[in-house]
């Protein structure tokens, strides 16, 4: 079968324009990106085969107001925020986030890409055993960076923070993980967790 | 642009909830939003930031006209017992109502893209910089001096009337008058004299104003801020008020204009 290369935002402009099918495409798509994105983030949450199907309905009910001329990635995983989002606070007592003073001042922004690809291996190892004892904002940056591989740029669109925000909260993230990490080296989940890696 | 690449696999099957959610859509349980819902929604949210950042200013001018006219502005000039006075007798309540009109405005232009990517400093201070700044170019033209006076002609409304009432005299609590100097009832001297205040609020509950009388003592120490005063000249005192004397601790003329 021959091969149809046609870009996201080409067959949102499609579906926009009343072509309901092609959004199995999308569906097709996306669909593990934000299986894996609400496994990690929600982490407790059981039913997350109707929080993603809930974001794929928000999207086709508001892909008119997609832009086609931006990318359609951050667009829909903004969606996707806002859902998990909303998923915890019915099951969560407290706030989900509180006031981040990171977002007063600007900060430098410095994306390394060598770096990112050194730290990447140590981070998805620690992923597993650490992710949950983040705090929801730690623990969201870091799976779109690290596992989502998104760029500043698309995680500030995202998430509607500020370009020097997103560097600041992952290196705080990152320093969460490491301790939340090291917490675990002498329990029999950390051995387990190495011996599975080893293999 | 992202570039993906779909390949054509005849035994490819949809997942459970992407065959539900195609299923919604076929059936028209799920609609595609129209375009012109998203371009209204902004048209609203820019109308709403504009009223907000609107009334904001308006707000200002309005501090900015009430602290001139009752004359708590010229308390920053007696020393430090006017300066705490001063902060005492401040709108604090629209400058709290200002700041959260302004927290409001951030809200709704953190929707857009230029409103999340600036730090928080940034796009809060443009905003309260936009909102002083209109404020005093509302206070330039002397829009509450022209409602204050549709107020007093009766043409203001019951609202109009309800802000209006009063601004000129505050109560008398915050030792702040504002009067005409009399020599009907007495000499002027440098440590005495005699003036009458308009526009006094007799009664809280019908809001009618009158006129009440005052004999002015200034103890050792007062702050006399100009050299001579004349019979019609306007003053600003403050002090303490008694049965129809004030001991006050700061005296000012006003010069024409100097309250417009």
């Amino acid at each position: 079968m021959g091969e149809i290369e046609i870009t996201d935002e080409q067959i949102a402009l499609l579906v926009q324009n009343g072509d309901k099918d092609k959004f199995s495409l999308l569906m097709d798509r996306y669909k593990a990106k934000l299986f894996r994105y609400g496994r990690k983030f929600l982490a407790n949450e059981d039913n997350i085969d109707d929080v993603v199907q809930e974001v794929f309905i928000k999207a086709y009910q508001n892909i008119r107001s997609f832009d086609v001329n931006q990318k359609f990635s951050p667009w829909i995983y903004r969606i996707a925020h806002n859902t998990y989002i909303n998923s915890i606070k019915k099951i969560s007592r407290g706030p989900i986030y509180t006031f981040d003073f990171d977002t007063i001042v600007s900060h430098p922004v410095y994306e390394d890409p060598s770096i990112k690809e050194a730290e990447e291996v140590e981070i998805k190892k620690m992923v597993d055993t650490g992710l949950e004892k983040l705090r929801s904002n730690y623990r969201e940056i870091v799976i779109l960076y690290y596992i989502e591989e998104l760029s500043y740029k698309e995680i500030a669109d995202i998430l509607h923070i500020p370009i020097g925000t997103v560097g600041i909260r992952l290196r705080r993230a990152k320093e969460a993980l490491k301790k939340a990490f090291g917490e675990h080296k002498n329990s029999e989940h950390f051995a387990k967790v190495v011996q599975e890696i080893k293999e | 642009m992202e570039h993906n690449t779909t390949k054509q696999d005849n035994n490819s099957s949809m997942s459970d909830f992407e065959k539900i959610v195609l299923a919604k859509i076929n059936s028209g349980q799920i609609k595609m939003k129209p375009k012109y819902y998203f371009v209204l929604k902004v048209v609203l949210m820019c109308i709403v930031a504009f009223l907000v950042l609107t009334t904001s200013a308006v707000l200002v001018s309005f501090m900015l006209f009430s602290l001139r006219v009752s004359g708590r502005l010229f308390l920053l000039g007696f020393g430090g017992r006017g300066l705490v006075v001063f902060f005492i007798t401040f709108p604090w309540f629209i400058l709290l109502a200002d700041v959260l009109f302004i927290l409001l405005f951030e809200r709704l232009v953190n929707h857009f893209k230029l409103g999340y990517r600036s730090p928080l400093l940034y796009t809060l201070g443009a905003s309260a910089v936009i909102v002083i700044v209109g404020g005093f170019a509302l206070d330039h033209i002397s829009l509450h001096e022209r409602l204050l006076h549709q107020m007093q002609s009766h043409r203001l409304g019951a609202i109009g009337g309800f802000v209006y009432t009063g601004v000129k005299t505050p109560p008398r609590q915050d030792g702040v008058f504002r009067g005409v100097i009399a020599t009907s009832s007495g000499p002027i001297t440098n440590t005495s004299f005699y003036m009458t205040q308009n526009d006094v609020v007799m009664s809280s509950s019908s809001q009618a104003t009158g006129t009440m009388f005052w004999h002015v003592t200034l103890p050792a120490g007062s702050l006399f801020l100009t050299r001579t005063i004349l019979p019609g000249d306007s003053v600003i005192v403050a002090g303490d008020a008694g049965s129809g004397t004030i001991e006050a601790y700061g005296v000012t003329k006003i010069e024409p204009g100097e309250d417009q």
